[in-house]
């Protein structure tokens, strides 16, 4: 077998080749020291300016005219009928009146539906993860640097649970974290955001340790919503509802919590 | 509907909003210039955001907006900027923590890539796959693992020589 052409190799080493010929150049690999040093080198050179990137962040000054820039209400198609005279006059003053009586455009939307929505984004692909960690202390660290609150996650350690990671998302006019998890074959996510940039959804409450529960089915998601202190949590996952069990961060045996205070940010 | 537009851009969207800026950067090699290039891109994709199909990369989806906004852009003033060295500072001004000193000289060997070199070299720093990135670039994906090649040899070129003049072999 004759060797690969470096482009080749070099792109065996970063993963972007199609299945096929990656697997024929792996089989070439195993008989070419010569090619699998040059892959090795390739990978471990790419790996190393791929750790020292580190992208720029839009400033608040952008993240403010971006928000407004995009906050406008529709414009209104009015429909094209053709009215005379009185009736048109008519028909307008009606419209406006209509329109006086709608409530606004920017209606807050509720923390339970952000969080499917941030979910089913994550879910689908559309929002990747801006940090993939299962070190439950460095992501506290380095999401507190970039959110108006402190997170102090707990570690959690059971067999079924994994924590993948974390990403910034925008719940009202705040900065919010979505936590995602694997828990066997599915993945929970769990909406962390200051208390009073989103209100809670409606649900049904369930008060325990002084804090009120809401539980609530949404486009076939659990959603299970709460308050505790300046912080509002979201979380939501394809389990049914079950009282005490139906999430492993906070109930399984590993995951260290004794006290729901003890999943919580600071103020 | 407005109110249920304004949520699912908020989701979908709106958290994108530090990979577009660095995105701009790079393609644009001023602060000022980027923050308007992505403002731009965002307003462009909340027109457009009924044409944004779900479970498809809203990230590929905006880094081809702000792509051919800058690429329009470009053609309109008939003139393609050249980035110096000096210039590379403003890149450095757009980091929110103090870079190390090989983040820096990332950024200055970036920033003296061809554009057709820099786009696909920035767009898989930011995660996105061979495919993703041919999809955003508009060309087969052959063409872009041949432009990710040849962007890399350059950069370990460019990379080399600080690196070794801090004794730390690349």
């Amino acid at each position: 077998m004759s060797c690969e052409t470096t482009l080749t190799l070099g792109s065996f080493a970063t993963g972007e080749l199609d299945d096929a010929v990656a697997e024929r150049v792996a089989l070439h690999l195993e008989q070419c020291p010569t090619c699998a040093q040059a892959v090795e080198s390739s990978r471990s050179n790419w790996a190393e300016v791929r750790a020292a990137y580190r992208p720029g962040r839009a400033s608040d000054a952008l993240r403010s005219r971006v928000r407004w820039s995009t906050r406008l209400p529709e414009p209104r198609r009015w429909p094209r009928v053709a009215l005379a005279g009185g009736a048109a006059l008519i028909a307008a003053v009606v419209l406006l009146a209509l329109a006086a009586l709608q409530p606004p455009a920017t209606r807050r939307a509720s923390l339970d539906h952000l969080a499917v929505l941030f979910h089913d984004a994550y879910v689908n692909g559309a929002t990747p993860l801006d940090l993939r960690t299962d070190d439950a202390a460095a992501l506290s660290t380095e999401f507190s640097r970039r959110l108006k609150f402190s997170l102090h996650l707990p570690p959690i350690a059971g067999p079924d649970l994994t924590l993948l990671g974390a990403r910034l998302v925008q719940v009202g006019d705040e900065l919010a974290l979505m936590l995602a998890y694997r828990q066997g074959k599915d993945v929970l996510s769990l909406t962390v955001s200051p208390q009073s940039a989103a209100p809670l959804g409606a649900g049904v409450v369930q008060h325990f340790r002084g804090i009120d529960f809401r539980s609530s089915e949404q486009g076939g998601h659990h959603v299970v919503q709460w308050t505790d202190g300046q912080l509002s949590y979201a979380l939501v996952s394809s389990a049914a509802a079950q009282t005490g069990t139906g999430c492993g961060i906070c109930h399984a045996p590993g995951s260290g919590l004794s006290n729901v205070d003890d999943f919580a940010g600071g103020g | 509907m407005s109110g249920h537009r304004n949520v699912a851009f908020d989701a979908a969207v709106l958290p994108l909003l530090d990979d577009v800026f660095d995105f701009a950067r790079h393609l644009t090699g001023e602060h000022a210039a980027a923050e308007e290039l992505a403002q731009a891109a965002f307003a462009r994709a909340f027109e457009a955001f009924h044409r944004f199909r779900a479970g498809t990369s809203a990230r590929a989806w905006l880094f081809t907006i702000v792509r051919n906004l800058y690429f329009n852009d470009q053609r309109g003033r008939r003139r393609h900027p050249t980035i110096s060295l000096e210039e590379v500072g403003d890149l450095g001004a757009a980091l929110e923590e103090p870079a190390s000193d090989q983040t820096l000289e990332l950024d200055q060997a970036i920033a003296l890539l061809p554009v057709k070199l820099r786009e696909v070299v920035v767009l898989d720093l930011q995660g996105l796959t061979c495919r993703e990135i041919a999809g955003v670039v508009t060309c087969p994906a052959g063409t872009v693992m041949s432009r990710l090649h040849r962007a890399r040899q350059v950069l370990r070129g460019l990379l080399e020589v600080p690196a070794r003049s801090r004794g730390v072999h690349p």
